[in-house]
């Protein structure tokens, strides 16, 4: 038997992929999530595009200005776009672990060209790759005698970000394999997002009180920054923009011996899992030890400490035991996962930080002028936040989906129990942010604190509504603190997008309009007015839910029970 | 004297597309019975589970659960029922006493009664020495003997079962058919699939086969033996009765000529 080429290889798994992307488009789940991609794919390309045209005239200019040094803050944004798109916005990127394929003859150089070849299908990497063809033509319409020096650069520059993308995302999956290091780096993970909204604020303030020092500060930092990927990148180009050749090649070669350092890391990772690494956490289970015989079941036990271990027990007046096992499951689970708990009130912190770098702003910013807007605006930002957990409540159930449909007890109640929790986080984050927004700035008239509750009223019911269908209908399974396949059903992904539009728009509407009017009580009465419709709305879809999941249970039973 | 039944299927039929997965079957399982559903790979076994236990739909058809029509009354159904499903219906982030609670709460136990039988059940099935482990921190057996205690908290008059010893070492496998046994001896009706005919042999006292969606068999072992007796005339062997390994071949037609077949293959 002959084992296949590298090329061969390489053209049947693209087939695969080209099979199983047009086998997914036989039913209408499919094909709708196919139109979901894309409308999402077009929404991109006006960053793709509008970014392209941005770099290559900046480009041109900054070279035709003399302001070359300027090139490496450009080079300095394709690197961070490319490398942190990934993990902020997974969610349109392509889905395939083709660490499966190792079970087949599959040649080393097959399965490296093959990881390399995928990472360039990242939106991320498509986008910053569109933006570095942009300064190419830039560079080449300023100097044309720059055409192949500059395209070289680039190209090396390019093919660096992607080995180092590949690296990064290849270390992490080993350090994410372990659930208990998985949730740890995923705390981490959040709080250095919440860092990086910090950095804004902290220049702000740091630009306010110490001015004088600010330039130092920079200055101190540009050799690190020079001395990194995008700086050697870019003094590579400005020394050849000067016509100091022989430079530009010491720095062009730092540029490939980053690539190529970038790539032995990446090849590392790549041959252990070559070799059948195997990083499932189910060898973590130890057996459990011999134990002596069996107590019988019949004998009645006082009551033990196990059933004590299982601690607090939610029991929510006015609704079935079952809702308030929902609720209290929902809680546990929430305290169980760091990153989890953090998301929830993620939103609080991000207010409190947005909170004093608008604070710290200028007077002339919409804020300022209608500092009555704050409190409304922040709930509103909240609202966005929290989307991803009412428009797929069963993400991570995995195969406990198969209990809530066996157990007796009517869906809309187990919905009830999910729809009560987050409303319940929903509530006590609006309570954080008015003490928040009371502290920062200063507390909101009554009448405008009022309003905004009614609104954040009427827009969870109508949230509930429309999200409770859509985590029956379209449901997927997220696991915690897993970056790889973290992706939302596009269908809910552009559903939710135009409810959260039409929702915050119709609330930006009401208060614009009562503010006109000069009769901010009147924002009370409509938005009680639009709950009294939402809640309509919400009771109807909530009697019709039961009849919706059980003509839905195999979607919900396949998709969540999918082994990953 | 006639018997009280737990499962009766009307012409059950349920179609994928063009796929027929189980067409017109008719199944009676009377109470108190260990019953095991045979049937090769794809024969319709797990669809019927599912259609059994309200997790999948038929296309057409009635079934009976404890004379409660599933489709009408699904939730009185599923109150009498215990189901150790394909994928074990667990919830991971919780520990095992937290689940079993949980479990017990949704099938309307008040909180002491769900505490109590979730502590006698976790000494039984030897899994209350881990009392922070979470679920999904088990080994495969653990959980399965996690999802078995789950599925008879609420104490059903029906347990059904699916796979319950794939994957299952004999120390695991022990616990899991003592307390089978148990339930059985106090006049509960289980209702198990499984490849392993040896143990549905040494368990079972009747047994249906499903073979490409039909049913094609039911009844005693003694009854199927003596009808492919009857039928073939064959007799038993020498050294003792027929196997259900035989009356399976048998009757699902496992046996096939090969040597004309996969000469490549060495």
């Amino acid at each position: 038997m002959t084992i296949p080429s590298v090329q061969q290889q390489i053209r049947l798994i693209a087939r695969l992929r080209w099979l199983l992307f047009q086998n997914s488009l036989r039913n209408i789940k499919g094909r709708l999530e196919a139109v979901s991609t894309g409308i999402l794919w077009l929404m991109m390309s006006g960053l793709v595009f509008g970014g392209g045209i941005f770099f290559g005239i900046a480009t041109y200019w900054l070279i035709q200005q003399g302001h070359w040094q300027w090139l490496a803050g450009l080079l300095w944004i394709v690197f961070a776009f490319w490398q942190l798109y990934p993990i902020f916005a997974a969610s349109v990127g392509a889905q395939f672990d083709f660490a499966n394929l190792l079970r087949f003859p599959l040649r080393f150089a097959s399965f490296l060209i093959l990881s390399l070849v995928y990472g360039l299908f990242d939106p991320g990497a498509v986008t910053s790759l569109v933006w570095l063809f942009a300064m190419w033509i830039g560079l080449v319409v300023a100097r044309p005698a720059l055409f192949l020096w500059g395209f070289i650069v680039l190209a090396v520059f390019a093919a660096l970000n992607l080995f180092f993308a590949r690296m990064l995302f290849a270390w992490i999956e080993k350090w994410l394999a372990r659930r208990r290091t998985r949730e740890i780096l995923g705390f981490i993970f959040i709080l250095v997002i919440i860092s990086i909204q910090l950095i804004g604020p902290m220049m702000q303030h740091f630009r306010n009180q110490h001015a004088h020092l600010e330039s130092g500060w920079i200055v101190a930092l540009l050799p690190v920054a020079n001395a990194l990927p995008a700086g050697v990148a870019a003094r590579a180009l400005q020394f050849s923009l000067a016509g100091a050749f022989v430079s530009a090649a010491y720095s062009f070669i730092f540029v490939l011996l980053y690539a190529a350092a970038f790539l032995w890391l990446f090849r590392v990772r790549l041959t252990a899992q070559f070799r059948g690494e195997n990083l499932s956490e189910t060898s973590a289970s130890s057996p459990a030890p011999a134990r002596a015989a069996r107590p019988a079941l019949s004998q009645a036990a006082s009551l033990p400490a196990t059933a004590k271990r299982a601690g607090l027990s939610v029991l929510i007046p006015g609704v079935s035991r079952a809702t308030s096992a929902i609720f209290e499951k929902e809680l546990r689970y929430a305290f169980r996962s760091g990153p989890m708990l953090l998301n929830l009130f993620l939103p609080v912190l991000l207010v409190v930080i947005f909170g004093f770098s608008f604070r710290q702003q200028g007077r002339g910013d919409f804020l300022h002028r209608v500092p009555q807007m704050v409190f409304p605006i922040a709930i509103a930002y909240t609202f966005l936040i929290q989307m991803n957990w009412v428009f797929n409540s069963f993400a991570y159930e995995g195969t406990g989906i198969q209990f809530l449909l066996l157990a007796p007890v009517r869906f809309r109640d187990v919905l009830l129990g999910k729809n009560l929790f987050l409303g319940g986080v929903s509530f006590l984050d609006a309570l954080l942010i008015w003490a928040v927004v009371s502290w920062i700035f200063s507390p909101p008239a009554v009448v405008i604190v009022a309003a905004t509750f009614a609104a954040l009223l009427y827009a969870s019911l109508a949230n509930f509504a429309v999200g409770n269908i859509l985590s029956v209908c379209y449901p997927r399974r997220l696991e915690f603190g897993v970056f790889r396949q973290k992706r939302q059903a596009g269908v809910t992904m552009a559903v939710a997008f135009a409810a959260q539009a039409v929702l915050i728009g119709i609330g930006a509407i009401v208060f614009a309009l009562t503010r006109f009017l000069h009769r901010p009580t009147l924002a009370i009465f409509i938005f009680l007015a639009l709950a009294v419709i939402t809640g309509i709305g919400y009771r109807i879809s909530f009697r019709r839910i039961d009849r919706i999941a059980m003509n839905h249970r195999e979607t919900l039973t396949a998709e969540l029970c999918r082994q990953e | 004297m006639s018997m009280e039944i737990a499962i009766r299927t009307e012409d059950v039929t349920r179609r994928f597309g063009e796929l027929v997965a189980v067409d017109r079957v008719n199944l009676t399982v009377e109470a108190g019975q260990f019953f095991g559903f045979l049937g090769p790979n794809g024969a319709g076994k797990s669809t019927m589970i599912k259609m059994l236990t309200g997790l999948l739909a038929p296309s057409s058809g009635n079934i009976n659960i404890l004379n409660l029509d599933l489709a009408t009354h699904s939730v009185e159904v599923k109150a009498s029922i215990g189901v150790v499903p394909e994928g074990l219906a667990l919830f991971g982030r919780l520990t095992a006493s937290e689940y079993l609670n949980f479990v017990g709460r949704m099938y309307g136990l008040d909180r002491a009664t769900a505490a109590q039988r979730a502590q006698e059940l976790l000494e039984f099935m030897q899994l209350d020495d881990r009392p922070k482990t979470l679920v999904t921190d088990f080994s495969h057996g653990m959980q399965k003997k996690l999802a078995m205690a789950a599925a008879v908290i609420h104490g059903p008059k029906i347990l059904f079962l699916d796979e319950p010893f794939e994957g299952v070492d004999a120390i695991a496998a022990g616990t899991l058919k003592a307390m089978l046994q148990r339930m059985i001896a106090r006049g509960a009706t289980i209702f198990l699939t499984s490849h392993v005919l040896e143990i549905v042999e040494r368990l079972c006292s009747h047994v249906a086969i499903i073979s490409k969606g039909q049913l094609v068999a039911q009844g005693s072992l003694e009854q199927l033996r003596a009808g492919i007796e009857a039928r073939q005339g064959v007799t038993a062997p020498s050294d003792g009765k027929l196997t259900l390994e035989q009356i399976f071949l048998d009757i699902v037609g496992g046996t096939r000529e090969t040597e004309r077949e996969l000469t490549w293959l060495g």
